[in-house]
């Protein structure tokens, strides 16, 4: 094994393995911060092209694009408040209230570090823990997933925003917008009225553009302050000081996305989420998160990208892959003789040690990379209002036909800006429904799993073989109550 | 300001009309442009994957690309839907598989006929399905498991990749022609029910030997019987051997096309695709991905779905009929 | 007992409150039943579980925060009405307009007309910067898409063969 290590290191160093990361990871970026296209596209289009490199050239070139796309997906979640993905949801709060505030630079900068060091982090973490991550995750079953996701989902509710009450009701909101279209056991139609647009159910994007987006484009259309920009400056960089402030944040993010990761089924959108309200509850100044608070920024972001080490974990030692990105990922190892699974360490350990010893050195690459074009990025803001906003129109409209390739998205994407407006004006915060429509439908079936493997017995079932998860569930109100508690006794003003 | 956005959208309609006046060449050789191939399922499966080699080798016999649309949703009637609505002039063609093509119709109530809204231009390959359980299980051979399941009605977990699904309807068809009950709990696809497998929450369950090889030489795995009429190892029994019989356990992968299709057009994708079987680097890669080749072209494999359509019918009447 | 404020807020509270109610009685219309299988439900919870969960949760909760509102002061603080009601309804009609026109018309026409639109909602009077931007932006996005990204965006045929023809690739 030491040995396997030490081949992948000199394996791993070779120039070409270097450049067409870097390319992979510019790319990435790019095509990450274009919500709609995403990276789970480029990466799937690029595949073919990945079968005919070398697998130490085609394999980082991938996790490269990976890699880009998950930053460049916070990009116009800060400078515009449009999040592509869920996991950019917890970012573009704070970032976007940055941007306002003219410290756009700050936050793109501050979410550079903390996602490079939380995927170094995690990624360094696994090679050295593969073996035992690889047991841990096989203690997780659809009962534990279950709890864990009830529990996140009451963490969520109670230390997003001011009001938890409303939080609970957004949060309802979103979980039975979540239900609309296909249940996802038995293929039954629910609340689709007959209409077949909506059987397979409301396209995330579109949301997420329309609800986070849109309505601060209409306050700024509305207001109507005719050479504005969205910022007044794009700010200077973060300063040293700033980071070393967060450090303890972006530590403990590191670790929630790394424990997170571990739990196959939950994700970047549940580790942002928690690195989030991990560190808001942390805070001695709570109330500042939401109004342009570097430290959230940090949190979300460091937490999201420590997804990622251990997500490989089973598609290395078992050949299964645990989502999208991680089958596209088997595709490219299997087409170039590397068969993922109990095999794999014995016979092409030394490839694989180098293909993971390539990622962290893409990582560290990115560090020159995102910082050279962060630059580049935050001067959109200070593009002249009335040509930014018609691009950003462009930009979203097209993503969101692009997402499915439905244009009955575009409707979605104006009925939820309609929503957006209406939720702002009534003082109700949009992320928790928008958390509780990502994790709705995999918290219905993990219960559904867990019901069907009971086959009857439930009590006895968590109690006797599932005491882990039982735990959990026991504790959620507990945590609901002293989180609630906390955030009351801080708001109380 | 009226005055102004009058000009520019008059200036820009105009500008649009000229555009859209400007009519087409005559019908030039077919492929003139890029053709799209919707898949109804999600990214990274193995459709997915099977497409991306396709995509990237039959450009060399079209001379144009072929580009992969992925379009899941409502269990793969979105993408299928998307390519029965499209014109029939061959540049979308639809990727799917024998059980979304010819069984859900039977199970619920479809916006398209597959018989009539269709024609197959070829099938790809096909997959046959595995029973497997783990290495440690005390179940031996398939005779164990049968026994074990008959004396437990429901007690036996078995994981499935969704209802009515590639590893759904060989499970059904099994407990239908042994009079036996497993307790079939749905996971997200064939791969978390192989993890469930490995990780102890299911007794059983079924898998394509092309993704096991790993496991099944560390001896993670051990399968108790496979489809199809001949053996794939040696020592393990197939369906038919074990009590199960007829159609069961194959996945085939199929490429249809909109159901008025001009001739030339078809003939000229299956003269790609036939080329394509010959083609060594197709060949060299998808036995790198562990699926076979075994193009047959549109006529052959319609057959196999007229067949497929009553077997199906029959089965889903059979196994809902309680 | 006080009249109900007529803030959105309690607007959107009590729309929550009775849409919920009224959904969580009517789940029989809204959600259909699943098939069995072997005498048993295909699935191990029925689909409707987890709705009435959740449509009885909303309505009980947003009557609690309509009773807590109702109860509490009126906070002074937040301005009432909205300015620019009539940019705002222009805005949406573009995005309507945009929406709907994007298949019909195709990327280029209603990106470029929306645009155009957009520009002059947002105070843009220069007509060569307003030209520049509808005419040039829209087939650049939609070249990278297609030809880089390899997705589709809608488009005429006309324009599509204008673009084959126009570029080596």
């Amino acid at each position: 094994m030491i040995e396997q290590f030490f081949e992948g290191l000199s394996m791993a160093l070779r120039i070409d393995t270097f450049v067409m990361m870097a390319l992979g990871l510019f790319g990435g970026m790019l095509v990450g911060a274009l919500p709609g296209f995403t990276t789970l596209m480029a990466m799937a289009i690029l595949l073919p092209i990945s079968f005919f490199l070398d697998p130490l050239v085609g394999i980082p070139f991938l996790l490269g694009i990976y890699k880009g796309g998950m930053f460049g997906g916070s990009i116009p979640a800060i400078l515009v408040s449009m999040p592509g993905t869920g996991a950019a949801v917890a970012t573009s709060r704070d970032g976007y209230a940055l941007t306002k505030q003219g410290k756009s630079r700050k936050a793109l900068d501050m979410a550079l570090f903390a996602s490079v060091f939380g995927d170094t982090a995690s990624d360094i973490f696994t090679i050295l823990m593969i073996f035992p991550i690889a047991v841990l995750v096989m203690q997780f079953g659809p009962p534990e997933l279950f709890a864990v996701l009830l529990m996140s989902l009451i963490i969520i509710a109670v230390t997003s925003g001011s009001n938890p009450l409303k939080a609970l009701i957004m949060m309802m909101l979103g979980l039975w917008l979540s239900f609309i279209g296909t249940d996802p056991l038995g293929g039954v139609e629910r609340f689709t009225f007959g209409l077949f647009e909506l059987k397979s159910g409301i396209p995330l994007l579109p949301m997420l553009i329309g609800v986070f987006a849109i309505p601060e484009i209409a306050s700024v259309v509305m207001r109507n302050e005719k050479t504005r920009q969205l910022a007044a400056v794009m700010g200077e960089r973060l300063t040293l000081t700033e980071l070393r402030r967060c450090f303890r944040t972006i530590g403990r993010s590191t670790v929630i996305g790394t424990s997170i990761g571990i739990i196959p089924g939950l994700g970047q959108v549940v580790a942002a989420m928690m690195g989030y309200s991990a560190a808001k509850n942390a805070s001695e100044t709570p109330e500042k998160f939401g109004q342009g608070e570097l430290e959230g920024v940090a949190a979300a972001e460091a937490a999201n990208n420590s997804v990622n080490g251990p997500t490989m974990v089973p598609l290395l030692t078992l050949g299964i892959p645990g989502d999208n990105v991680t089958a596209i990922l088997l595709g490219a190892f299997v087409a170039q003789g590397l068969r993922p699974g109990p095999q794999l360490f014995d016979e092409q350990g030394a490839t694989v040690f180098a293909i993971l010893i390539a990622m962290i050195f893409g990582n560290i690459m990115f560090l020159a990379i995102g910082y050279l074009s962060i630059p580049l990025f935050s001067r959109i803001v200070t593009i002249k209002v009335s040509v930014l906003i018609p691009l950003v129109i462009m930009f979203a409209f097209a993503g969101a036909f692009v997402f499915r390739s439905d244009s009955v998205d575009l409707l979605m994407l104006v009925v939820f800006g309609i929503f957006g407006i209406v939720a702002k004006a009534a003082r109700f915060d949009v992320m928790p429904m928008v958390m509780g429509f990502i994790l709705g439908p995999p918290l219905e079936y993990a219960f559904g799993q867990t019901v069907a493997m009971t086959n009857g017995d439930m009590f006895g079932f968590f109690l006797g073989e599932r005491w882990g998860a039982a735990t959990v569930l026991a504790l959620c109100p507990v945590f609901g109550y002293l989180l609630w508690k906390r955030m009351q006794s801080v708001n109380t003003a | 300001m009226f005055g102004l956005m009058k000009k520019t959208l008059t200036g820009l309609v105009g500008a649009g009309l000229a555009l859209g006046l400007t009519v087409g060449t005559a019908q030039a050789e077919y492929p003139e442009k890029p053709i799209t191939m919707v898949i109804p399922l999600g990214a990274g499966g193995s459709h997915d994957l099977n497409a991306r080699v396709i995509t990237s080798i039959i450009p060399t016999y079209l001379n144009q690309a072929m580009i992969v649309r992925l379009t899941p949703g409502a269990g793969g009637q979105k993408g299928t839907q998307e390519v029965a609505n499209a014109g029939a002039d061959g540049y979308t063609l639809l990727f799917t598989h024998n059980y979304i093509d010819q069984l859900q119709q039977h199970v619920e109530s479809l916006p398209y006929n597959p018989n009539e809204d269709f024609v197959p231009v070829a099938r790809i390959n096909y997959a046959p399905i595995a029973v497997v359980v783990r290495g440690d299980s005390p179940y031996e051979t398939m005779d164990d498991l049968i026994a074990a399941s008959k004396a437990d009605p429901g007690g036996i977990q078995m994981a499935h990749s969704g209802n009515w699904g590639a590893l759904f309807v060989p499970a059904a068809q099994f407990m239908k022609a042994l009079d036996m009950q497993w307790n079939l709990v749905p996971y997200q696809g064939g791969g978390p029910a192989m993890q469930a497998l490995l990780s102890g929450d299911a007794d059983v369950t079924m898998g394509f030997p092309s993704t096991l090889a790993g496991q099944i030489q560390s001896g993670d795995v051990r399968v108790l019987a496979t489809a199809g009429a001949e053996r794939i190892y040696d020592d393990v029994p197939t369906f038919g051997e074990v009590g199960v019989e007829g159609d069961v356990g194959f996945m085939h992968r199929v490429v249809l096309a909109p159901a008025n299709t001009p001739k030339e057009v078809l003939t000229k994708l299956e003269e790609a695709f036939a080329a394509l079987a010959e083609d060594k680097t197709f060949t060299r890669m998808m036995g790198r991905l562990g699926e076979n080749v075994d193009i047959i072209n549109g006529e052959a494999y319609q057959a196999m779905r007229d067949e497929q359509f009553g077997a199906y019918k029959v089965l889903v009447e059979q196994l809902t009929s309680q | 007992m006080a009249e109900l404020r007529r803030t959105p807020e309690n607007y959107f509270t009590l729309t929550c409150a009775v849409l919920g109610l009224i959904a969580f009685f009517c789940i029989g219309w809204l959600v259909a039943t699943p098939k069995v299988l072997f005498g048993r439900s295909l699935t191990a919870i029925p689909p409707s579980l987890f709705p009435q969960l959740v449509l009885g949760t909303l309505s009980i909760l947003s009557f609690a925060l309509a009773w807590r509102i109702h109860r509490s002061p009126p906070d002074e603080s937040i301005p009432s009405g909205i300015y620019g009601v009539g940019r705002g309804a222009a805005f949406f009609g573009v995005m309507t307009f945009y929406a709907l026109t994007m298949t019909p018309f195709g990327f280029f026409i209603s990106s470029a007309l929306s645009m155009a639109a957009m520009s002059v909602l947002t105070g843009n009077r220069t007509i060569w910067q307003i030209a520049l931007l509808c005419l040039i932006a829209p087939p650049l996005l939609y070249l990278a898409a297609t030809r880089l990204l390899a997705v589709s965006l809608p488009e005429l045929n006309a324009i599509e063969l204008f673009y084959a023809r126009l570029l080596p690739w």
